[in-house]
């Protein structure tokens, strides 16, 4: 990944140095900007289960870290989950939505229910940044099915 | 026009044509990606009937586009169920690219669906895609051999006459 640069032509004429860093860095890092993702394995052993009816992250694997030049960033979590509850998402540990989070699910489906979170963070500040997905079971338990591999994507966007 | 990887510059006095390939065309190509999308409404719901093998889901859902190297993201989302078979058993979606599916396994796709009308959604970054055409192809499949899976498509179905979208897009 190629570092993000403010453009900020002062000097008549040009140097080459400007050039590389605001034409040939700046336009390396838009083709290519700051990416974190993981994604399950089929069947893997650790798919993730709670029966916490507080907040709680699922952590480890499916916490991202990335470095941030500036701006928004997307996240997209898909996921099948068995129980009902609810998700949010979170940067820096702090949730973005309310009392119960982004989205609730109700598992109509004794195979569980697919569900896809896509949130975007806006107007991050440059640094590093941690972002998780967060959830709590209503009643009973949850878990990930193993049908659907869970996927965890950041992305700055612009 | 494709992306070009812009060299480090050995001379400001630029020509036309460096300026052309590497601001002018760079930057079209960066607003303006490789993409595809299929948003049905059609006279008949998709239907599928009795068969645990995977198959495309229709032709109008099968995409192809050429890439200048980056990540490719998908997405779809559409109304789905499953008629006759057993209650448990599951039905998937998946997608293939260049005919290799992505979540390469009989029995896990990118996401599922039973015998309860279901929100099907779902994206997936595609990486590793070389330079050049790469096909894009909605599949699903059930394992129950009784079973009818219907994707809903805007024909007019009483409280389902919901319109399904697929797109890929070269994110970089």
């Amino acid at each position: 990944m190629t570092n993000w640069t403010n453009p900020d032509f002062k000097v008549q004429p040009s140097t080459l140095e400007l050039w590389n860093t605001y034409l040939r860095d700046n336009m390396t890092h838009v083709k290519a900007p700051p990416t974190a993702s993981y994604t399950y394995t089929y069947a893997a052993s650790d798919y993730k289960t709670t029966s916490s009816a507080a907040w709680v992250a699922m952590g480890t694997v499916l916490t991202l870290s990335l470095e941030s030049f500036g701006g928004d960033i997307l996240l997209e979590f898909n996921a099948s989950i068995m129980g009902t509850g609810y998700l949010d998402v979170a940067i820096d540990e702090q949730r973005q939505g309310g009392n119960d989070g982004i989205l609730a699910f109700t598992t109509a489906l004794t195979i569980g229910t697919p569900v896809r979170l896509s949130w975007l963070f806006q107007d991050v500040v440059a640094g590093t940044h941690s972002f998780d997905v967060y959830w709590k079971a209503a009643s009973g338990s949850l878990a990930l099915v193993q049908y659907v591999p869970p996927s965890l994507l950041i992305r700055e966007f612009s | 026009m494709g992306y070009v990887t812009p060299p480090t510059f050995t001379d400001i006095d630029a020509t036309a044509a460096d300026g052309n390939v590497y601001i002018r065309d760079n930057q079209l190509a960066l607003k303006d990606p490789p993409s595809q999308n299929y948003e049905a409404n059609e006279g008949t719901n998709y239907t599928r009937t009795g068969s645990s093998a995977w198959a495309d889901v229709d032709t109008d859902f099968n995409f192809s586009i050429t890439t200048t190297g980056g990540d490719v993201l998908i997405s779809f989302i559409g109304n789905a169920v499953r008629s006759g078979g057993g209650v448990n058993q599951l039905q998937l979606f998946d997608v293939s690219v260049n005919s290799t599916r992505i979540i390469n396994q009989t029995d896990a796709g990118l996401a599922m669906f039973s015998n309860v009308v279901t929100l099907i959604q779902f994206s997936r970054r595609v990486t590793g895609l070389a330079a050049g055409t790469h096909t894009f192809n909605l599949q699903w499949r059930s394992n129950d051999a009784a079973a009818t899976m219907t994707l809903y498509a805007g024909a007019g179905t009483a409280s389902y006459d919901t319109r399904p979208q697929f797109w890929v897009r070269e994110l970089s």
